[in-house]
């Protein structure tokens, strides 16, 4: 069974109307970031979701993780309901479900010191007394690649960017978490730093065995650590393959351009760019289908219906009108 | 390097945060030392301060003089309206009262109004900000229609029903200074909530289960303290300003001497022009002490707003 | 030779004690080619893009050996004959977030134009003929000269930034990260569009960045910096595929490539020095698993290590062997 399973997700909201809308009896427009997304995470598993600015990655990590409420659909966490919780029943969640946050520069409060920033969960959520905190978080600090006694003391300030992101997830870490959500963690550090931290990620998951959501923008990041990846265009989920499938056997015209225009270091690779027309939108009042289709090549009558997602080979799948006939 | 090993085992909660809190003061004030040794009117100001809180705790006890007495002068003349001497080093009153001690009295009192009343609006302003800037929505809108009403009411006529419904008191004074302070911490407060609001760290303090008030009090509170203290300062000199307003126009309690009811004194005899060492020593006190706390407040300007340190 | 530095160092002076930002860089960059620039937080990149362009502070300084354009000295030249003949006619500059430098109540077209006349004496009509022109080389299309910047989007704004910066056809334009912050599609669009403008005109491009793959791609030669120096330079194909210092090897191995999948990422343990206070022997000997005695007391010159290749390591005769050892993970992290 999944650990976790998202069942047609979704999420719209509604922006104001000003006084020259509401007279002209104009309707209020809609937002709507997250439209009915259906995957589900495996035990010990590592997911990925890729896609441009806009195309609802983020909002889809704060739905899961319970920062905001989903306007419809459900979410299945071993098998139990938790798309509505009470408030005990979500701090009991967010023991089980946790978040590492993108900007090492602003996710740590400057004025806590780094070892209460690491006991801020059992605190919190009243998981341990004092005692107990005072062993697990400078174990944690430990496994981390930080050593207690020279950081545990310190301020957020003192610590440079891969540092302050190891803290970020040591604190997600402490509570033991099931299933860890990684919105873009390395995206801000430097590029000799985010091997270092992204391996770390891995073989915590593996030793603390919990599984991960991680998403990002950057597919050269996401192909090397996940075992899936999925893409999103626009909210709508577009494609999901093994890291190998989707970048040499990519189906869905967006990945297929997507993948072409990543670079590559090496200097004698000759990309073969997939050229779409059109530029990125915003989800405001989108038209009703596949988001894609404006910009599409293959574009036909029928992508005024969502299409569906189809398994077009082994754990791939693809919701593609054009790619399935 | 020392091991984190907490002094506060299996504890109730409350104890836990006090301790905590009361090292986060120990350390805003030791970085205080910092700001304001740094910036020069300010450490003028706290040394002001410093001895006028000197004066206010021992003075009484070293006075030369009782202030309400008429004193004789060697001769046996009453010492009415006597100018600075070694006797009387301030002069005296026309009722032949020592100036001098009486403002050494009226400092206690000024400074003791002045804190109770700062303190306790800071206390009121800087939760009421918090609260509604964390929350927003109704809860806003009601918190900020009360400081709206707040701001529209004028001191003057509202201690004037105070008194008149209840009688003159030094309670009252404070009460309407109080009432009145608060309404501006409110609003920055709520602002500065606002804007830290959207921090990533806050997220961080949901996803990791903190309540609301966790949240406001141990991730959002520490953050504004600098700003906190920049308003404490200035809501202390204008709670000294307004309760020497107030006993200058005789609202405060009769018995009590302030430095404002000095000055009523000195109007309601009618020596004004002549007696100017009476006039000269609160009136310089009020200036002196007032400046000094802003002075403070500006030196706590930079870390409010780190680029003025650029200079 | 279009460009060229030699020691090039800037020191800001701050309360805390001198910086030195760029600590010794040479610089050589010929006509018609594009030099990517190369190097992670804190190397000193932008303080070198901000030098050329008398952008520091009054509280920087900057000394350098060599410091020429052309035959133009650029250390001793007047600032307002710097801005009057060099700024914009010579030298362009696309600043980092350019997006975020149009002026949001004013229409795009009329931006350039102002920016055109301030430097030459030619006429609206002539100016506005040039930003139709400039709108094209970039693709843009004409109407939306007289759009908002608002209304572009992020890939746009920096097409028209660009379109501004090659007005009077500089012989050097200079892109200080224009790919960062952008989308992957967008991103690439960019990278496309700069191609096309190679082929229409004949400036050098200085790119600024820190994204290894885009330099792959655009650049004709790259320069690596790290901590102030410049401590490799070469052709591309060469800097990649016989790199001869340890932080270009270092660097490529921490890079995922979606064409190595199955590769283990190496990354480079500690971080980068404090530029208050430097190190004295080679700024990278701190993180070097080859680093000996003389690293850490000595300062390596740059030198020629084989036709158009330089490097600021003493260590280059072993080079194979530091290819080989620094593909093991062992290597960095023992």
């Amino acid at each position: 069974m999944a650990l976790l399973s998202v069942e047609h997700l979704t999420k719209h909201f509604s922006l104001g109307r000003d006084i020259g809308a509401v007279l002209r009896r104009q309707p209020s427009s809609w937002i709507k970031p997250v439209e009915d997304v259906t995957f589900s995470i495996g035990e010990g598993e590592i997911l990925g979701i890729v896609g441009e600015s806009g195309c609802g990655k983020s909002t889809t990590c704060n739905l899961i993780s319970k920062l905001d409420d989903a306007t419809s659909g459900k979410i299945l966490f071993d098998g139990e309901d938790v798309t509505h919780l009470s408030k005990t029943a979500l701090a009991r969640y967010r023991a089980q479900v946790q978040l590492i946050f993108q900007d090492p520069f602003d996710s740590l409060n400057p004025r806590l010191k780094v070892f209460d920033i690491v006991a801020e969960a059992p605190r919190a959520l009243k998981l341990w007394d004092e005692a107990e905190i005072a062993r697990r978080v400078p174990a944690m600090l430990a496994l981390v690649g930080l050593p207690p006694e020279r950081y545990a003391q310190r301020y957020p300030h003192q610590l440079s960017g891969g540092e302050r992101q190891r803290v970020g997830i040591a604190s997600a870490l402490v509570p033991e978490p099931r299933l860890v959500i990684a919105d873009e963690p390395v995206s801000m550090l430097d590029v000799s730093i985010r091997a270092g931290v992204m391996d770390l990620l891995r073989d915590l998951s593996t030793r603390l065995k919990f599984s991960c959501l991680y998403v990002s923008h950057d597919l050269s990041i996401l192909t090397h650590l996940c075992d899936r990846v999925m893409v999103m265009y626009l909210g709508q989920l577009v494609e999901v393959a093994s890291s190998h499938d989707l970048v040499n056997s990519p189906r869905h015209p967006y990945t297929r351009a997507l993948v072409a225009a990543v670079p590559v270091p090496d200097p004698a690779y000759r990309r073969q760019p997939v050229e779409i027309m059109g530029e990125l939108a915003k989800p405001v009042d989108p038209p009703p289908g596949c988001r894609f289709a404006p910009r599409c090549h293959l574009a036909m009558p029928q992508c005024s219906e969502t299409p569906k997602m189809i398994e077009v080979a082994g754990r791939h799948t693809v919701a593609c009108h054009a790619v399935v006939e | 390097m020392n091991q984190k090993s907490v002094k506060v085992p299996a504890v109730p909660l409350a104890r836990g945060r006090a301790v905590r809190w009361a090292g986060v003061l120990r350390r805003e004030l030791s970085n205080n030392f910092r700001i304001i040794r740094a910036d020069r009117l300010g450490s003028f100001g706290a040394v002001v301060i410093v001895i006028a809180a000197l004066v206010a705790v021992f003075g009484p006890w070293l006075m030369p003089h009782d202030p309400y007495e008429s004193l004789r002068m060697a001769d046996g003349r009453m010492a009415v309206l006597q100018r600075p001497s070694w006797e009387f080093p301030l002069g005296t009153t026309n009722l032949a009262r020592d100036i001098l001690s009486q403002m050494i009295v009226a400092t206690r009192t000024t400074m003791v109004i002045g804190l109770v009343s700062g303190l306790i609006s800071i206390v009121i302003g800087a939760n009421i900000g918090l609260i509604s800037g964390y929350y927003g929505g109704r809860v806003d809108n009601l918190l900020m229609r009360l400081t709206d009403i707040v701001y529209g009411m004028p001191f003057l006529p509202f201690i004037i029903v105070l008194i008149s419904l209840f009688g003159r008191s030094i309670g009252f004074v404070m009460l309407a200074i109080v009432v009145i302070v608060w309404r501006t911490s409110a609003r920055v407060v709520r602002a500065q909530t606002m804007a830290i609001k959207q921090r990533q760290f806050v997220a961080f303090a949901k996803a990791r289960g903190a309540s609301d008030m966790r949240i406001i009090y141990r991730h959002i509170a520490p953050n504004i303290l600098p700003l906190l203290l920049l308003y404490t300062s200035f809501n202390i000199a204008w709670a000294i300003v307004t309760e020497a307003s107030a006993s200058f126009l005789g609202f405060s309690d009769p018995n009590a001497i302030t430095w404002g009811s000095i000055l009523q004194d000195l109007w309601a005899s009618g020596y004004t022009r002549s007696a100017w060492w009476w006039f000269i020593a609160p009136s310089a006190a009020i200036v002196l002490l007032v400046s000094a706390f802003v002075f403070v407040s500006r030196a706590y300007e930079v870390v409010a707003n780190p680029r003025l340190g650029d200079r | 030779m279009l460009l060229e530095a030699r020691n090039l160092r800037v020191t800001y002076r701050t309360t805390e004690g001198d910086v030195r930002a760029v600590d010794g860089l040479d610089l050589a960059i010929s006509e018609s080619e594009v030099f990517g620039l190369v190097g992670e937080s804190g190397c000193g990149k932008s303080t070198v893009v901000k030098a050329l362009f008398r952008l520091l502070p009054p509280t920087a300084r900057i000394e350098a050996d060599v410091l020429r354009f052309r035959d133009h000295d650029l250390l001793t030249m007047a600032p307002v004959r710097f801005r009057r003949e060099i700024l914009m006619r010579e030298i362009a500059l696309v600043p980092q977030s350019a997006q975020n430098s149009l002026n949001p109540v004013q229409r795009v077209g009329p931006q350039i134009i102002e920016a055109i006349r301030a430097h030459s004496t030619a006429s609206t009509a002539k100016a506005r003929e040039r930003v139709a022109e400039l709108f094209d080389i970039v693709g843009l299309q004409s109407e939306l000269m007289e759009r908002f910047p608002h209304q572009f989007s992020g890939g746009m704004r920096q097409r028209a930034m660009i379109a501004m910066a090659l007005a009077f056809e500089p012989a050097l334009l200079v892109m200080d990260e224009p790919t960062t912050g952008l989308d992957v599609l967008v991103q690439e669009r960019l990278l496309g569009r700069i191609r096309k403008i190679r082929q229409r005109i004949k400036s050098s491009i200085l790119l600024i960045t820190h994204d290894i793959g885009v330099i792959a791609e655009t650049a004709d030669r790259v320069g690596v910096m790290y901590s102030g120096r410049m401590v490799e330079s070469a052709p591309t194909t060469a800097l990649f595929a016989a790199s001869q210092h340890p932080y270009t090897l270092g660097l490529k191995n921490a890079f995922p490539s979606i064409l190595e999948l199955g590769r283990e990422l190496i990354s480079i343990p500690g971080s980068p020095p404090d530029l208050s206070n430097p190190p004295k022997g080679c700024g990278f000997s701190e993180r070097c698993p080859f680093a000996l005695e003389t690293c850490h007391a000595q300062r390596p010159a740059l030198l020629k290590v084989g036709s158009d290749h330089l490097s600021a390591c003493i260590r280059t005769a072993e080079i194979e062997y530091m290819r080989d050892a620094a593909s093991k993970k062992l290597t960095w992290h023992s």
